[in-house]
Formats: C-alpha cells, structure tokens, sequence
C-alpha cells in the first residue's frame, strides 16, 4: 500500500529527522508523516534504498570524524613526527639577510674599512694554501676558496 | 560516561585547576580535548590546523580559567574559544593568501605525509559532505545531525536562537541529502 508517491517521500528525505528515518526503516514509526513514510517504504524499494543510502552518508561522515579525533585529536606526541614545518612570516626577509651579512663578515677583513676608520682585522697576507678552522661545539665549517688569493669564504653552521 | 555525566566532573576539574591545580587542569585538557579537536576540525577541515587550534584553546583554556564564571557553561564556554582560535586561523590564513591555504584546498597536506593516508581519505569525505556547506551550517551540522546534540543545547552552544539553529540544521540537511539523493540518480525526481 503506497500512501505517498515517490516524490513526496523523496521530499521527505531532504528533511525528515534521522530518528525519524531509522524508525520509518525499522517499520518503528511513530508520527503521522513517519508512518506515511514508513508505508511508502515498505513497498518501494528504490526509495528504501535512498533512504538508507542518507543514513549511511551520515554515519560515514560520523565515523570518519570520530576516527580522526580519535588518532590525531588526543594529544601532542604524534604530531611532532609529521608536522609540516612552517618557517614564520620574518624568516622570508631576514634569513637571507642572515646569510648575506655572514658573507659580508667573512669578506670585511680583506675589504679596506671606510675612510677614517681602520679595517675590521689587518690586511691577510699568509692565508694558508688549506686553512684549518676549527668550529666550537657541534657547529660545522664549510670554507671555500675563490679564484682571488684574497679571499676565502668561511661558514660556519 | 556520556557528556551529560561528565559536565560535573568536568567543572570540578575547571574550579581545582582554575584555583591553580595543574594535575587538574591536566586532566581536563585529556578529557575535553578530542572535543575540541573534532570542533576545530569541523571549523577548518585540515587535521594539522585543527591540532594547532586546539593547541590555542588548551592555551587559552589555562589563560582564562581563573576569569571563567563558573556558574556558566563550561561546554559553551569551550566552544566560544574554539570559534575564536578558528577566526583567528582564518585571518593567519587569508595573511598567508599566497600559500592558498583554504577548506577546499588543503588536503594536499596528506599526500605528504604517508602515515597520515588513512586519516587523508576519512578527511577527504568528510570534506567532500561538509566543505561546501557555509560554517555555520557545518557546525550545526555536525553538532546536531552528526553528534546528536538536541538544537536546544546547540542554541546554547553557538549563542543562537533555537530557531535559527532549526533552520541551519534543515538549510544544511538538504544539501547535504539533495547530493546524495542525486548520487543515487534521484535529484531530479525531487521537487525542490
């Protein structure tokens, strides 16, 4: 017995309550609309399955944000080994400022200081042909020789 | 132990730490952050984000326990400090526009991240359901459609009229069911 046609039950699964549709799917129905409902249900198979096939999207939907909160929403420890790494905003202008600075600090010995001012060290007249630097702590050097017997590029890291 | 029975033990826990108790306040941190994560997450839509907002809360949690009127809600409370910590996300986001970074857009993070590819394929349904819908409609959604939370509580909750609350709930129940009707080859047989 269809006591409403497909389109009005179709209509009613855009908005029925989901307790409404569970019990009009478990033949529970207990209002006039989830009766009629129900009613339709029961004899329409297409429309059952659409009926069910809401009730799962929510219950996917459901489980899968209970799945995530459950694996990534308890706490702090996880996250540390797959956090993307965010360089803040400053890090942009001021890190290759950074590193041009240090260039310029290495260069400044061989480079006559401004007039009226005498140079940041002597002049380097004896730069041995593999200088030896020696890093403190754990730090690294990396020293680079150029075409210019004047200058050598020391960086430490 | 349901929400309801919790909400005790849970303003117990907000006075102890509120008065200084860090165990306290350990404990409620554990006990309420997989909500406020699942908030947060139904906010933004990214896991990484989410845990960065929750982390603000946590933050802000401590920061604010000792002003918190304890007469009030804790739960609605909560849920005001999540909202905030996401528009404040969100403002970081759009100063960030170069990176793009959007509801719709930012499940490119699993690809990267290998371990992570289940909790990419849960995210990418749930965003494929909830992203398109506005925020509002997404957390009444969640809330009451999803969680089961009575529109009442949800009122409460969001600082909205019941009403309001009924009529994001019904906006967001149809959408989200006219699609999946049309999946099924029926949209076009509905009359809306």
């Amino acid at each position: 017995m269809r006591t409403i046609a497909c389109d009005r039950c179709r209509e009613l699964l855009l908005s029925a309550e989901p307790d409404a549709l569970r019990a009009s799917l478990d033949e529970q129905a207990a209002t006039a609309e989830a009766d009629a409902l129900r009613d339709h249900l029961r004899t329409c198979s297409h429309c059952a399955s659409l009926a069910a096939a809401v009730l799962a999207e929510n219950a996917a939907v459901n489980d899968a944000l209970v799945q995530v909160t459950t694996s990534r929403g308890q706490g702090g420890a996880p996250r540390a080994a797959v956090r993307k790494f965010r360089l803040p905003r400053w890090s942009a202008t001021l890190v290759p400022l950074a590193a041009a600075a240090a260039l310029l600090l290495v260069w400044c010995p061989q480079a006559p200081g401004p007039a009226g001012l005498p140079p940041l060290a002597g002049p380097v007249e004896e730069v041995p042909a593999t200088p030896v630097v020696n890093a403190a702590g754990a730090r690294g050097v990396a020293v680079m020789r150029t075409n210019d017997p004047n200058i050598t590029i020391v960086w430490t890291f | 132990m349901s929400g309801a029975e919790r909400r005790p033990e849970l303003e117990r826990l907000a006075r102890q730490a509120a008065g200084g108790d860090e165990l306290a306040f350990a404990r409620l941190v554990h006990a309420v952050r997989p909500r406020l994560y699942r908030w947060a997450l139904v906010q933004v839509g990214d896991a990484d984000d989410a845990e960065d907002i929750t982390q603000a809360v946590s933050l802000r949690l401590h920061r604010g326990l000792a002003g918190f009127r304890h007469g009030s809600a804790l739960g609605t409370w909560l849920y005001t400090l999540v909202r905030s910590a996401a528009a404040d996300w969100r403002r970081g986001v759009k100063r960030r526009s170069v990176r793009q970074r959007s509801y719709a857009t930012s499940h490119a993070t699993f690809s990267a991240a290998p371990d992570r590819v289940d909790d990419g394929r849960l995210l990418a349904l749930v965003r494929d359901q909830l992203g398109a819908l506005p925020a509002r409609q997404r957390e009444v959604f969640d809330l009451a459609e999803l969680q089961g939370v009575a529109p009442g509580e949800v009122a409460r909750l969001l600082g909205l009229g019941e009403s309001t609350v009924r009529v994001h709930l019904l906006r967001a129940r149809r959408a989200i069911r006219a699609r999946v009707l049309a999946r099924h080859g029926a949209l076009s047989e509905v009359g809306s």
